[in-house]
């Protein structure tokens, strides 16, 4: 069908790309849904990936469900959708970053009690939360352990742990405090300060701090927003996660 | 110095000074955002004679330069689009220092802009398009420190404003409005990093304001505060304006007023806690942000002195409260093409409400876009006018229920550009305003949309860019076009003015960007506003006579 339409509009003289340029700056290209020549608006970026045809025609014309997407089968007449097709797929050379804005896999489904501990995990509405301290399952902010590789066996294990990491920062011109180290290069000490509820990345000259072992900073402490009922599901989150290779 | 600055004595109209002098220390200008200058070396007889001093070039051009230049004591900060910052001599233009900030490969959610660094405590603060607010030393630009204020992926939301020094705390608004998201400010000790509080806009479970969620569509109902507060010192208040509610037209999970969402809210620096409130437009279903810049002036309403706080809104309202409680005083249309209510009663309550319907097309004004974008308007003391950049501008919007998907995009619709009843897709203006009627008082006009920010200085002048790269000067109470200078990039940021050894510059940004500024090009097909990433100073010639 396709095939047939870019032929009969090549025939007919008429760049259908530039149809569909035209098409698409008018309909899709608003700052509220694609962005000019597809690099994201509030809707995923188009420029640079590359879509099955079959389900390009299919989204455009018929929309995707539950989206802001709709179907413009019967806005576009068939001429305007073939051409507005064409040029999108033409987007796929388009030069594009990495990963396109607005575009990342939803997260595999978790059976109830994995999926109440992940949204325990990551919830935003309570500071700290996990994923405050620990990147996992592609969200959080990797200070704390990798919990790929470490599985507390039960919730008093959890609360417990008192991680070697964790030392004592004493800086030359302020009080100690809690702190991972991070790294000592380009002439710069960087420490994680685990003062407050949000862990903060601190760079000093390296004479201006030393760091002590031990600390009287607990993962009790950090867990206290947390009720053993919604701990146990943080852990059945935990142990449903795949474990990495 | 031969020559002397004139310092304008501000007009008997207001009793507080919300006037720069030989800085501009903060985003809108002091931290009442009047953005006005009271230097007048440069002025009405003489900015016919005003020259390019020097221009610099940051090398980031992606999505322009919609910075506002901070200058303190003749250096000038400015951050750009991928979070690089500069120090720059504010005289000479060549750069102190500069520093990157390592964004991630992943494009930022709704692209990478940002509006400007805050200085203070010896650091220079910098929100980032990844959800992270960084400090660098003042004199070095060396990176001190950096928090992640919740993983981006995770929020669909980052920091595109400006920070706001107040105090001991450094805050910050963040957007993800039109993500399933709850938003929020979040302020930090400004010397060491460590978080000090969070304002949700969006009341949890057991506070005030939560029953006006039913369900669970408080988690995902937006309100985003994505641009830069007010602070007032006598009062000790932060002011902040919070934007749409989510999903932005569809409002089937969320019957009820959705506060905080399209309002503003005043709070207690040290705790964050919420003194007072005024919501806007209740149940948001238009896409009304309400998180423009705060204006605080102290002027007077029906013979009496009150401290005002003014607040143009995508509404195509201006609203104008009482700062110490929240209080409605008026409401005046700055837009001639408003249809999403039929007015605004004494008390502040919308009457008649047009609002989009699901499967169907509804034509409202102002569209989505709002009747005025961020670039923020000008006070003048010396007129008592608001200068406020316009866009009249209608869209057809089509709601439709949509599930919260975490951090993903949740507009609940689709909204395209339609046309004006005299049948244009669109126009923009400057217009002047009395502050407190509204009264208009001239227009300067423009076939597209003016996207860049008011400057007004006590040379009774007023400062602009437009999209085709002009860069100009009015007379701030005719309206006349005294000057000129083809700067070659849009304007999308704020310009300042600042004097160094006695000599008054106007700064520019230029370099066409933004969501909104791609808008043009889908309404005017043949129509390119340049990019670009070039700061523009200008003075008088070094030799005239002042």
């Amino acid at each position: 069908m396709m095939a047939l339409a870019l032929l009969l509009a090549q025939a007919a003289g008429e760049d259908i790309f530039a149809r569909g340029a035209a098409v698409f700056r008018k309909t899709c290209a608003t700052a509220y849904c694609h962005g000019p020549e597809g690099s994201a608006g509030r809707a995923p970026q188009l420029a640079g990936r590359r879509f099955p045809r079959r389900q390009l025609t299919a989204v455009i014309r018929e929309g995707i469900p539950n989206t802001s997407m709709p179907g413009f089968k019967d806005q576009l007449s068939s001429d305007d959708l073939n051409a507005v097709t064409a040029y999108v797929a033409s987007l796929a050379t388009a030069a594009a970053p990495a990963t396109a804005a607005g575009t990342a896999p939803a997260k595999p489904p978790a059976p109830p009690a994995a999926a109440r501990g992940r949204d325990l995990f990551f919830d935003p509405a309570r500071l700290p939360n996990c994923g405050v301290c620990h990147h996992l399952d592609g969200w959080g902010i990797a200070v704390a352990a990798d919990l790929g590789a470490v599985r507390p066996s039960n919730i008093a294990a959890l609360r417990q742990v008192r991680p070697a990491r964790v030392k004592t920062a004493q800086p030359r011109d302020e009080p100690p405090f809690p702190a991972v180290a991070v790294d000592s290069a380009r002439g710069e000490t960087r420490l994680w300060d685990l003062t407050a509820v949000l862990p903060v990345l601190r760079s000093f000259r390296p004479e201006e701090v030393t760091l002590a072992d031990g600390s009287p900073w607990s993962h009790a402490a950090a867990t206290r927003l947390y009720s053993d009922p919604e701990l146990e599901a943080i852990l059945a989150y935990l142990r449903w996660l795949p474990r990495p290779r | 110095m031969r020559s002397l600055l004139l310092l304008a004595v501000a007009a008997s109209l207001t009793a507080q000074d919300g006037a720069t002098g030989d800085n501009w220390p903060s985003y809108g200008g002091t931290h009442a955002a009047w953005r006005y200058s009271a230097l007048s070396q440069i002025h009405r007889g003489n900015v016919g004679r005003l020259v390019p001093v020097w221009a610099f070039q940051t090398g980031d051009s992606h999505n322009g330069l919609q910075a506002t230049p901070i200058v303190i004591d003749g250096v000038l900060y400015l951050s750009t689009s991928n979070n690089w910052a500069f120090a720059i001599d504010a005289a000479s233009g060549r750069q102190i220092w500069d520093y990157r900030f390592p964004l991630p490969k992943e494009a930022p959610m709704y692209g990478a802009q940002n509006r400007g660094v805050a200085v203070g405590h010896g650091r220079v603060f910098m929100g980032t398009a990844d959800n992270h607010l960084v400090a660098l030393d003042q004199k070095t630009g060396r990176e001190l420190w950096r928090v992640n204020l919740q993983d981006t992926r995770q929020c669909g939301c980052n920091i595109t404003a400006a920070p706001l020094v107040v105090k001991d705390k450094v805050v910050v608004g963040g957007t993800g409005g039109d993500s399933a998201h709850r938003g929020y400010i979040t302020a930090f000790d400004a010397r060491t990093g460590r978080f000090a509080w969070r304002f949700y806009v969006i009341p949890g479970p057991g506070e005030k304001g939560h029953e006006t969620w039913p369900g669970e569509s408080w988690r995902f109902g937006g309100g985003a505060p994505w641009m830069t507060g007010s602070y007032d010192p006598e009062l000790d208040l932060i002011y902040w304006g919070t934007g749409n509610a989510s999903s932005d037209l569809y409002a089937g999970s969320r019957r009820g007023d959705n506060l905080y969402t399209a309002s503003i809210v005043a709070l207690e620096p040290a705790t964050g806690k919420l003194r007072w409130h005024y919501q806007e437009v209740p149940q948001d279903v238009w896409d009304y942000d309400a998180a423009y810049e705060c204006i605080l002036a102290d002027l007077p309403v029906r013979g009496r002195m009150r401290k005002l706080l003014l607040h143009a809104s995508k509404t195509g309202y201006t609203f104008v409260l009482d700062r110490t409680n929240g209080e409605f005083l008026a409401a005046w249309p700055f837009a001639k093409h408003i249809s999403w209510i039929a007015g605004i009663d004494e008390g502040g309550k919308l009457v008649g409400r047009r609002e989009p319907v699901v499967g169907k097309q509804t034509l409202v004004c102002p569209g989505p876009a709002g009747a005025k974008s961020w670039n923020q308007a000008a006070f003048s003391p010396r007129t008592g006018w608001v200068y406020t950049p316009v866009m009249e501008l209608c869209a057809n919007l089509v709601a439709r229920p949509q599930e919260p998907e975490i951090g993903k995009v949740f507009f609940g619709g689709m909204a395209l550009p339609a046309p004006l009843p005299d049948g244009r897709m669109g126009y923009g203006y400057l217009a002047a305003f009395d502050a407190v009627t509204g009264r208009k008082q001239w227009t300067y006009d423009y076939p597209y949309y003016l996207l860049a920010s008011i400057l007004a200085t006590a040379g009774d002048l007023v400062f602009t860019g437009d999209p085709e790269g002009s860069f100009f000067a009015l007379d701030a109470r005719t309206g006349a076009k005294l000057w000129s200078f083809a700067t070659g990039g849009g304007h999308r940021g704020s310009s300042v003015s600042f004097a160094v050894g006695g000599r008054q510059f106007i700064a520019t940004p230029s370099g066409w960007g933004s969501i909104v500024g791609a808008n043009p090009e889908g309404i005017w097909p043949g129509v390119k506003f340049r990019g670009g990433s070039t700061l523009f100073a200008f003075a008088l010639p070094e030799e005239s006579p002042r």
